[in-house]
């Protein structure tokens, strides 16, 4: 899942990015609001971490103009404003999560997966198919009730997959969801690291999850 | 035993009103008792006359003989009496009674004698005496009865040798009289100062009662709720409108001095909480994905961030403490103290600086003051000053008052900014990008100032930036 972080205090913003990357996500990271503006609008991002009080662009004046073009990636409110008026303005604004600073970097880990949960219509925290089960929140595989020895990478991109599962993904919104603006991506990085996936299910006796539809690019099949 | 006196108002007014209605009271029974019995005394009197002249006119002279002559019982007889000659010898008597020697006794205005005097059987009496003529018998005309002293000297044939008829009654019917009119009096102003006092309790009541009323809405203050729209000011009475505009005014100065305490306080908590939730995110995803060889990098993070937030600290101490550096010791002139750090700054500084005459009318306060305005407006000048830019330190005379002025030039501040410059935690970045700036440095130099007598402005003038500092007007009541 790719993220954007519009945060302007460096260390708070590196922090959020280290720790994010750790847990699987794809991070963008900018320190101005203009900046974050054209970013949200320029890539697609399963979710977006957005601070009030920016230089450039305030939070709330971003926030606004995104959702008057459209844009409907989800977005959690960073802020220190804490206020009861404060969320109230922000979540009418059209945030869809209020998180108030400080706060426990486990508790934002579990709101960001909530909300990329939600983002794909997905309400449990674990995804059940036939011999295959993903625990979104222990971010792990279990294929026949044995789990699944996958990198960060593959496990990302098997989640992507699952959250959509009967819905054919192509490779560049693959590619855009799972890794972020400064990463080099190799041109068949998505094949190999399916490839990767498949051979580890079919280690454990699991196959035809991951099926490649021609000319569109992957799908998760949910029935065996 | 002493006298408690009440505390509270209606307890002094209700026996303030009730000492002075029972006063009156007592005065005006006395006086009424004294008008009733001096009334009632003369009624006797004029009775005891009367009886004096009925008894006089039954004494008849027959050939040179004496008789009482009551014409038929028709008249009432006296309990008491005595007729005496010239020469005081007793000619008649009826009951035994002493009489005091007359020479001794008052004459009213009609010469009769009157007295108190004790009657046989311990009662109290009183007696009244006159000289008269007795009638003749047979004589023409009817007899008087008495005579006036000066007539009893002229010669009447008619009548006989002066004589002296003293009579005298008990005076029990009035002093009962005097009983029930005292007890009336009393009983009456009893039930008077009763009904007074109901009146005035009353009375009393109902006058404090804006002032009860106001004070029960003062009462439903508090501190954090200083909201005048539960307190009634309509119908105020006259006393009672200056107290309440007092009252008003301390109470409105109060409740801003809460509003920019709590506001201060929510902006420090604020401020504080940026470098808090900084401290939590480093130390936590550092401990989130711990590597003992990478954890060096988040430490020095934390370390920074603490030494931040411990200056941010040490200001908000310095601003709270300001109420004490500026009384006592040593001085020093505010202007050669910013003129100092404009020297030592031009060494280092690419702007043009420019110093001119000081003010005539010396600019002391306290080093550490001085030291304070000066590193504070000096960093901002400095900072906030253009390539190429100018800061001139100068003085300005206007309507007769000196002032320092600490100009820079080109500035991008806007005119609706220059009243927020002195508020804590106010920065131009309301982004708080900047970590070298807690936004307190103005907030301290206006509050070091202004203990020490002084006033600071801010003025735009084009393009630069004046910083004007001037003693405080005395404010005369």
């Amino acid at each position: 899942m790719r993220l954007l972080i519009i945060e302007d205090s460096h260390r708070l913003r590196t922090s959020l990015e280290k720790g994010l990357s750790a847990c699987g996500y794809s991070v963008d990271s900018v320190g101005c609001g203009r900046e974050g503006f054209e970013m949200a609008q320029a890539s697609a991002y399963d979710l977006i971490i957005l601070d009030l009080m920016l230089p450039g662009m305030d939070g709330l004046s971003l926030l606004r103009n995104l959702r008057k073009r459209g844009c409907q990636t989800h977005i959690l409110i960073l802020s220190a404003k804490d206020r009861v008026e404060h969320r109230v303005e922000g979540l009418q604004a059209g945030a869809d999560d209020y998180l108030v600073k400080p706060f426990a970097f486990e508790e934002l880990l579990a709101r960001v997966g909530a909300l990329v949960r939600r983002a794909h219509g997905c309400k449990s925290s674990q995804l059940e198919f036939p011999n295959v089960v993903v625990d979104l929140t222990r971010r792990r595989v279990m294929a026949k009730n044995k789990r699944v020895d996958l990198t960060p990478r593959e496990y990302s991109l098997l989640e992507y997959l699952a959250l959509d599962a009967g819905r054919p993904v192509s490779r560049q919104e693959l590619e855009s969801h799972l890794y972020s603006s400064s990463e080099v991506v190799a041109s068949n990085v998505i094949d190999s690291t399916v490839a990767a996936l498949r051979r580890k299910l079919g280690e454990l006796g699991v196959f035809n999850v991951i099926h490649t539809r021609r000319g569109i690019g992957y799908e998760f099949c949910s029935v065996e | 035993m002493k006298l408690k006196i009440p505390q509270s108002l209606r307890g002094r007014l209700l026996l303030l009103l009730l000492s002075s209605t029972l006063l009156t009271l007592i005065l005006s029974g006395f006086l009424m008792f004294w008008v009733v019995s001096s009334g009632v005394q003369k009624q006797f009197d004029e009775l005891l006359l009367e009886e004096v002249h009925e008894a006089a006119v039954q004494f008849v002279l027959e050939d040179g003989e004496l008789f009482y002559d009551n014409e038929d019982g028709q008249l009432e007889e006296p309990d008491w009496l005595l007729l005496q000659d010239a020469e005081g010898q007793i000619l008649f008597s009826r009951g035994e009674f002493q009489t005091p020697p007359f020479e001794r006794l008052p004459r009213t205005e009609d010469g009769h004698y009157v007295a108190d005097v004790e009657l046989p059987g311990d009662i109290d009496g009183r007696l009244l005496s006159l000289r008269f003529r007795p009638r003749i018998k047979n004589t023409a005309e009817a007899a008087v009865g008495f005579l006036s002293a000066d007539a009893l000297h002229v010669a009447v044939p008619q009548y006989g040798e002066p004589m002296l008829i003293t009579v005298a009654a008990s005076l029990a019917q009035v002093q009962d009289t005097l009983a029930i009119v005292l007890f009336t009096i009393f009983s009456g102003g009893l039930g008077l100062l009763v009904v007074i006092g109901f009146v005035t309790w009353m009375g009393v009541r109902i006058g404090l009662l804006p002032l009860q009323q106001y004070s029960q809405q003062l009462r439903r203050l508090h501190a954090g709720n200083l909201e005048w729209e539960d307190v009634d000011s309509s119908d105020a009475i006259e006393e009672l409108r200056l107290f309440r505009q007092e009252i008003e005014g301390l109470l409105n100065r109060l409740g801003q001095s809460f509003v920019r305490e709590r506001r201060f306080i929510d902006s420090a908590a604020h401020e504080l909480r940026t470098p808090l939730s900084e401290l939590r995110a480093v130390s936590e995803v550092a401990l989130f994905q711990f590597e003992p060889e990478n954890s060096r990098a988040p430490l020095e993070q934390c370390r920074e961030i603490a030494l931040e937030m411990e200056e941010m600290v040490g200001l908000l101490l310095q601003l709270s403490r300001c109420e004490e550096d500026h009384q006592g010791g040593a001085q020093e002139c505010l202007f050669d103290v910013l003129r100092a750090g404009l020297e030592h700054a031009q060494a280092d500084s690419k702007l043009e600086i420019e110093i001119q005459s000081k003010p005539r009318e010396p600019f002391f306060t306290t080093p550490k003051i001085a030291r304070l305005v000066s590193r504070n407006l000096l960093s901002n000048a400095l900072e906030n000053t253009g390539e190429g830019g100018r800061i001139t330190l100068f003085r300005r005379e206007q309507e007769g008052v000196d002032s320092i002025v600490l100009s820079n030039a080109p500035v991008t501040l806007r005119a609706e900014e220059l009243p927020k410059l002195s508020e804590p935690f106010w920065r131009s970045d309301l982004s708080r990008t900047s970590r070298q700036h807690h936004g307190l440095g103005l907030t301290l130099v206006e509050q070091a100032l202004s203990n020490s007598g002084f006033e600071l402005e801010f003025r735009l003038e084009g393009a630069s930036f004046e910083v004007r500092i001037r003693r405080r007007p005395v404010m005369l009541r």
